[in-house]
Order: structure tokens, then C-alpha cells, then sequence
């Protein structure tokens, strides 16, 4: 009997590997799980939405590659559109998260096609969108060697440069337009909900029951699109639960640590009125809902390359970007603190990863050793 | 057992075999014995070309008894016709001893042993060659030669492997003399209980107790069924899950006061003591979704195992791999004229689509690898740093720890040969160690 055994398929054990299971295939679970919070903010803030999407997908998919065809002298096996890491369908999950952490529309050079009471088309947002997707895709991701090599979360970073960068420019017309506070009218855009209130309406707001449940369905006027609904969210992180794509525990240990370190520092700062209970309660539960928070909680703050790789290293991390995150929130002059604190997260996570690891099994202190030797 | 629980990873069980019936393949016409069957030195040939030999006769060994090393038996009888012939075999290629046979299966016996002491005992094991034959192929004489520090016996009958069969077919067909070898380890190392640990199988796990209830001498060996999970058939993944201790990194489950020994084994260590017969032949599954009939054989050692595949019907046009052993740990072979040897215990041919090859891509860090280390490794970082010679961040995140298990490939999304990689590190890691010492 003559078996013909091709070479190429020697390789080393095991000789079987999980099916279904791909990076391809984690990344179109976070893309499902991401569905309803696209569907939620459509339904809030209009079609707008998904022109956003499409506009950030289609820039993202051309930047990553346009980068992989210049690129071919460095890396020559993805120099083609077959071989492009486009494949891998990351572009799309950070395209997505992009979308969904800008706000509907922007109005910074006033190129837009609207009537008094209705906004049909920005094209200020779909500028900002596709110099977000660049800049996601380029600069935060390609350049460090593509997927699984860049340090900090892409969309995140983005939202914080296109922040920084455009703040300044847009004072002058519409003041804090981009993820500032809301500023009512026609351009009734995003500021972290609640957060951007100031003094007795905090207490007032936060104490209305009904503010609560309009929080966790996603009635706030003002917000980035995928962040105002903690339900939808909620869908997102069961589905991603489900199928085992994300540790449950992490999301909910960064949003209970945000819990406790938004009641010490409203007593820091003088917020909150500690004599009665249900107002730092109260407190608490409105700086939690507020914001990126559970959003990036969920989706970007458990994003496999920027955080660390042991689970004592996690907690670390996701209580560092807990406490930085209220600590911007109090003391700063941003209302939110939530992306800033993810990025100096991400940047300390290397370090954790450096000093924190699993014991190994069996490795044992030299006490407990004795017993059995 | 639930406390005891490590981190692994849930296969298919694929055990086609699992209802087949042992049966026995008649030895071909040549059989060619590889020197070396077991860890350590490798045995050297006391027989001439032209020497007649019987089945179960002595034909070669290491010079000195004291090396860690195994006796290697002829598994026919007949006529010696080449010594150190070059066949290819597991590791490369290795020396073989060609014998023709007569078939005549004329056997030589050793005596037998009535009520042996514990130095009879091992006597006997190193006369047999018996080793190891869980797949490691330690020689078991030496294992057996401990100190007093042992107080637990654990018997692993798992086959936590997909495929696998012979184990089980062993526990169910060879009941009683699988117990007597199991009593005979026992004294030896002079353990007071005996774990027999199986997986979670209720009927097997009744079969077993009504053999032990049904004779007195039994009542020490506890039947223990572990939830299955993959890799429960490492040894010290298996003294964990069974006992809950321990053993030390990079250290030996004596360390503990643990013995593991097979069932395999145990049922050789039987026949030698109390029929006297030698270690030349043994169990094997011969499976895959390209043969037509998974069987569970006596296997001569010696034979190529082509005959084997033939003899379960192999469908040769759907074939893609042949593998030695599980699909887990096993090596994937590129010929068929490999020899079995004592501790072959499975052949697999694989189809397309049971295994599975794609190119590697990019490690995303998802730590999937370290979250089902069943050592707590660090594999992609072993893997990180030993592809830049980093030697002791390598050593660090655990290379010389890993057991190769294979979980960490099995699962990784991007497809990385994370096992190979860590044998290269696992070189990088000894090679800086060496140069240390100098």
C-alpha cells in the first residue's frame, strides 16, 4: 500500500485545532455584539448614525489597505488584496467603535445640508469621520505593526485626538460641540449626559428616579451615539459573554471599583451631601451610567491588545483606568474622563503585564515545599 | 473532585474504538525491532545475523544494568537476517534488529514467580524491559525503586486523548490480571492506598468495583472517576485533580509521595510476574475517520505499521495525515514503515477535515493561550521572547514548565504553532543555561 502523505501537512502536535475559531470569527462576535447599540442610537439619534458607520467602515477598510499595498517592502506577505490583513476583519470592529464614539453630527465649518428644525446631512461629520478612520487605522494601529502590536485602543485614542484637536476650533462658534455639554436647540449633540451639570441640578437630576431609567434606555439628549444606552450595551456584553469572547468578571469589577471611587471623591470634592445615604448612592450610580463608561467598559476596555494578559493583571488595570477615570471627572475640565483614563491604561498595561503573571503550577513557597520533601 | 479543577480545554471524544472488541494481529513476515523503545540509552544487540531466536527471548540491552535504559525482546520467533539496519522510526532514523519469522511462535518463558518479594518483584520488571507505557517509555524497574516516602499508588486509566481506546478496552477485557499487576506495583513502592483513576464513565467505573468487591485482596484500590477534561492524563495534572497536592515545578511526583503508573503497565508487570512472558508486544488503537474497521490489537512489536493500517482498512485516498499517538501529543509521520515499539499506543489517519492546518497569522494577545495553560504559563510570551533569544524572560513566563500539552495551540485564534515555538525556546532557554555553566 502507497500512501501519498504531502510533506507541506507535518507539522508539530496537536494535530487538531478548536473549529469556528478564528480571529476572523471574534471579531464578527464583537461586530453582533455591537448590533443593538447600533440599533438603540439609530433609533435616538436618526439615519445620521449610519451614514457615520458606513462612512468610518468604508474609509477604515481603504486606510488599512492602501497601508498594506505602500507597505510592501516591509511587509511584503500582505502586500496584496488577497493577502491583506484587511481580512482579519479588526478594521471593522475599530470602525464601528469609532463611529459609535463620536456624536451624531458636528458644526465646525457649517457644511451641512439642514432645515431649522432637522439636520439631513453633515458634511463636517463625515470629514471628521474620515480623518478619524486614518488616524485610527494609520497611526494608532499599522504603524505599530498592525493588529495585536498597537498599545492603546484605536478608537479611543482617535476620539481623544479628535477631542484635543478640534475643541479649539469650534469654541469660538458652538461651545463644547464635540462631547461637550448639551447645548439644546438645533444642535443638540453630545456631552457626556449628565456629567456636564454643574452644582444643585447634579443632586436634583441624579436623585429623579426617573433620570435613572431614561439613562439605562438612552433617552440623554447629549452623548456619544453608542454610549447612552446601558440596555443595549447590555445585550452587547451577554452576547459577548455568551460565546466566551470576553472575561464577564472585568466589566463589571471596572464599573463597581468606578462605583466606590465616585463615592470617596464626591466627598473629596465636596459634591455630595454625605449626611444622606441615597444621595451617595445616588451619586454613585449616576457617575456610572454617565458617560463612556459601561460602553468602553464592555467593548474597549477588555480589547485583547491593549490590556494585560493575566487575569490579577486585568483587575489592576481596570481599577487603574476606574480611578483615573473619576479622578479627570472631578478635578478636570473635561466632563469626561472615561477615554483619557482608558489610554493611560492602555499605556501602563505592558508594564503590569511586566510584573504581574500567573504563579506557575506547582510552584510553591519554600515553606509548604518542606512538607512533602 | 471539583475543588482540584486546573485550567484545560474540552475536546471531542472521537472514541471510534470504543466498542470494538481486542483482537490480535498475527506478526508480519520480517519484523524490524528498534534498539531503542524507551527513554535513555539506547539497547545494544547481543545477537548475531544467522542466530535463531524465540518469541520473548532476550535480543538486546544496554552493556551496564545500572544505565537508565530497557531490555528489548524478539517478538517471533525465527531467523536473525540483519542487525543495525537503518530504518526510519519516531525520532529520525534509528537502528534496527531485522528478524524473518518462522512462524512457529515458539515462546520462551522466564518462571514464574509464586508469592514474589519486592526485590523479586523489580528483578523480574528489569528482566522483562517493561517500561513506561503510557507513551513516555520510562523504564518502570527504575520507577520502582523508591524510597519509603510513598504512600499513594495513582493507576491512570484516563486516555485523556480524543481517539485513544486501548486503555479502556484493557480495564474492561483484562479486568483481573490489570488488578493483580496493580497489587504487584503496589508492594513494591509500598503505597497503603491505590487510586485507579478513571474518566467520568459510570458503567466502567461499576464494572471495575464489582471485580474489586468480588475478592478481598482488592480492598485497598479505590475506584475514582475525575471530570474529564483535557490534559487530565499529565501526571501532575492527574496527582492534583486525584489528591489535591502539587508536585514542585520542574520536580518529580516522589516529591509528593506519589507513583503514577499506567494500566498498561500494570497488566505487563501481571504477565511477567505471574506467567513469565516478556514485553514484546502491546495494546494499540488503530482509528481515524480513514480507516473502515477502529480496531484495538495485540500488536508484535516490531511490526511496520502499514500492515496495521491495513489490517483496519484504511481508505487511502482520503488520508492527510498519519500520526503516532493522540492528536493532541502525537507525531505526524511522512512514511508507513515506521515499527511499533512498547510504547506506541495509537495510530491515527486523519482526514482533512478532522485535522485541521492554516496559515498563522498575527497574535492578537487574546490570552486564551494562558488562560488554558493547565501549568498557568505564559505561552505567547515563552514564545515572544525565545524567537529573540531572550533566554531568561523566556524561563521566566515558564519554558522549561511547559508539558507540551498542546492546549495552547489548540485554542489560539490566530493559528500560531504556540508548541513548536516553545520547543524552540525551550533550546534557546538550555542553550543560555549551558553556556552559564561554562
Amino acid at each position: 500500500m502507497q500512501l501519498s502523505l504531502d510533506p507541506q501537512l507535518i507539522g508539530s502536535s496537536p494535530h487538531i485545532v478548536k473549529r469556528d475559531h478564528s480571529t476572523k470569527a471574534i471579531m464578527l462576535d464583537v461586530v453582533i455584539a455591537l448590533i443593538p447599540v447600533i440599533v438603540f442610537s439609530v433609533f435616538f439619534f436618526g439615519y445620521l448614525v449610519l451614514v457615520n458607520i458606513v462612512v468610518c467602515i468604508l474609509s477604515c477598510f481603504l486606510a488599512e489597505l492602501c497601508f498594506n499595498l505602500l507597505n510592501h517592502r516591509l511587509r511584503p506577505e500582505q502586500a496584496s488584496y488577497s493577502k491583506s490583513s484587511v481580512h482579519n476583519l479588526s478594521f471593522l470592529v475599530t470602525a464601528i467603535l469609532l463611529a459609535l464614539n463620536l456624536p451624531v453630527y458636528t458644526d465646525i465649518w457649517g457644511w451641512s445640508w439642514h432645515s431649522d428644525a432637522m439636520m439631513y446631512l453633515s458634511f463636517d461629520t463625515i470629514i471628521i469621520c474620515i480623518v478619524g478612520s486614518i488616524f485610527a487605522i494609520v497611526v494608532c494601529k499599522m504603524l505599530f505593526g498592525g493588529l495585536g502590536q498597537n498599545f492603546a485602543n484605536p478608537a479611543c485614542t482617535t476620539r481623544v485626538f479628535l477631542l484635543i484637536a478640534f475643541t479649539g476650533s469650534m469654541m469660538a462658534h458652538v461651545p463644547n460641540l464635540l462631547f461637550g455639554a448639551n447645548t439644546g436647540g438645533l444642535y443638540l449633540t453630545t456631552g457626556a449626559s449628565w456629567l456636564g451639570m454643574t452644582g444643585d441640578s447634579v443632586y436634583n437630576t441624579a436623585m429623579h428616579g426617573r433620570t435613572f431609567w431614561n439613562m439605562f434606555i438612552g433617552y440623554t439628549q447629549s452623548a456619544a451615539v453608542g454610549e447612552t444606552s446601558v440596555f443595549a450595551i447590555i445585550l452587547g456584553y451577554g452576547y459577548l459573554v455568551f460565546k466566551k469572547r470576553i472575561d464577564w468578571r472585568l466589566p463589571l469589577i471596572l464599573i463597581g471599583a468606578t462605583a466606590i471611587f465616585a463615592m470617596l471623591f464626591g466627598f473629596v470634592d465636596n459634591r455630595v451631601d454625605y449626611t444622606d445615604i441615597s444621595v451617595v448612592f445616588g451619586y454613585s450610580l449616576a457617575q456610572v451610567m454617565s458617560g463612556g463608561l459601561i460602553f468602553g467598559a464592555v467593548f474597549m476596555a477588555t480589547d485583547y491588545s491593549t490590556s494585560p494578559n493575566s487575569f490579577c493583571g486585568n483587575i489592576i488595570f481596570v481599577c487603574c483606568i476606574a480611578f483615573f477615570t473619576i479622578f479627570i471627572r472631578t478635578f478636570s475640565a473635561w466632563q469626561e474622563g472615561f477615554s483619557f483614563a482608558l489610554l493611560l491604561g492602555n499605556v501602563i498595561s505592558p508594564m503590569i503585564d511586566r510584573y504581574v503573571y500567573p504563579r506557575k503550577f506547582g510552584l510553591v513557597k519554600h515553606s509548604s515545599r518542606r512538607k512533602f520533601s | 473532585m471539583a475543588k482540584n479543577k486546573f485550567a484545560g480545554i474540552h475536546i471531542d471524544d472521537n472514541k471510534l474504538s470504543k466498542d470494538v472488541a481486542i483482537t490480535r494481529l498475527d506478526a508480519p513476515k520480517v519484523v524490524y525491532i528498534p534498539l531503542s523503545q524507551h527513554i535513555g540509552k539506547h539497547a545494544s544487540s547481543i545477537v548475531k545475523v544467522g542466530d535463531s531466536v524465540l518469541k520473548g527471548q532476550l535480543i538486546a540491552q544496554s552493556p551496564n544494568p545500572d544505565d537508565l535504559s530497557a531490555k528489548i525482546f524478539s517478538s517471533v520467533s525465527g531467523i536473525v537476517s540483519g542487525i543495525n539496519i537503518k530504518r526510519p522510526a519516531t525520532s529520525g532514523i534509528a537502528n534496527h534488529i531485522q528478524i524473518e519469522n518462522d512462524f512457529k511462535y515458539e515462546q520462551f518463558v522466564l518462571p514464574k514467580l509464586i508469592d514474589p518479594s519486592i526485590e523479586e518483584i523489580i528483578d523480574r520488571v528489569y528482566e522483562s524491559g517493561i517500561v513506561g507505557m503510557g507513551g513516555a517509555g520510562f523504564p518502570t524497574h527504575i520507577k520502582l525503586k523508591v524510597g519509603d516516602e510513598i504512600d499513594t499508588l495513582i493507576v491512570n486509566g484516563i486516555e485523556c486523548e480524543p481517539y485513544i481506546t486501548c486503555d479502556y478496552r484493557l480495564m474492561l477485557e483484562y479486568t483481573q490480571e490489570m488488578l493483580q499487576g496493580i497489587l504487584l506495583i503496589a508492594k513494591c513502592v509500598k503505597a497503603s492506598t491505590v487510586l485507579l483513576c478513571i474518566k467520568q464513565n459510570t458503567s466502567l467505573a461499576n464494572h471495575l468495583n464489582q471485580a474489586i468487591v468480588s475478592n478481598s485482596q482488592y480492598n485497598n484500590i479505590v475506584v475514582k472517576q475525575l471530570q474529564s477534561i483535557y490534559p487530565l492524563g499529565s501526571e501532575k495534572q492527574l496527582i492534583y485533580a486525584a489528591t489535591g497536592r502539587k508536585v514542585p515545578a520542574l520536580g518529580l511526583p516522589k516529591a509528593v509521595g506519589v507513583v503514577v503508573s499506567n494500566v498498561a503497565t500494570s497488566y505487563s508487570v501481571y504477565n511477567a510476574v505471574v506467567n513469565g512472558i516478556t514485553s514484546y508486544e502491546r495494546l494499540v488503537t488503530v482509528t481515524g475517520r480513514c480507516v473502515n474497521k477502529p480496531c484495538n490489537v495485540w500488536v508484535s512489536n516490531g511490526t511496520p505499521i502499514e500492515h496495521l493500517l491495513d489490517y483496519a482498512e484504511i481508505d487511502p485516498n482520503i488520508v492527510v495525515k498519519i500520526v503516532i499517538g493522540g492528536p493532541m501529543m502525537g507525531t505526524a509521520l511522512d512514511n508507513t514503515q515506521i515499527s511499533t515499539t512498547k510504547i506506541i499506543n495509537c495510530i491515527l489517519a486523519l482526514t482533512k477535515l478532522e485535522t485541521s492546518y492554516s496559515v498563522p497569522s498575527e497574535c492578537i494577545n487574546c490570552s486564551l493561550c494562558a488562560k488554558t495553560c493547565p501549568m498557568k504559563l505564559m505561552p505567547m510570551f515563552i514564545v515572544k521572547y525565545g524567537n529573540v533569544d531572550d533566554a531568561s524572560n523566556s524561563a521566566k513566563y515558564g519554558a522549561k514548565d511547559c508539558i507540551e500539552c498542546g492546549c495552547c495551540s489548540f485554542v489560539c485564534p490566530a493559528k500560531i504553532p504556540l508548541v513548536a515555538e516553545i520547543r524552540n525556546a525551550k533550546k534557546v532557554v538550555a542553550k543560555a543555561e549551558k553556556k552559564k555553566k561554562v
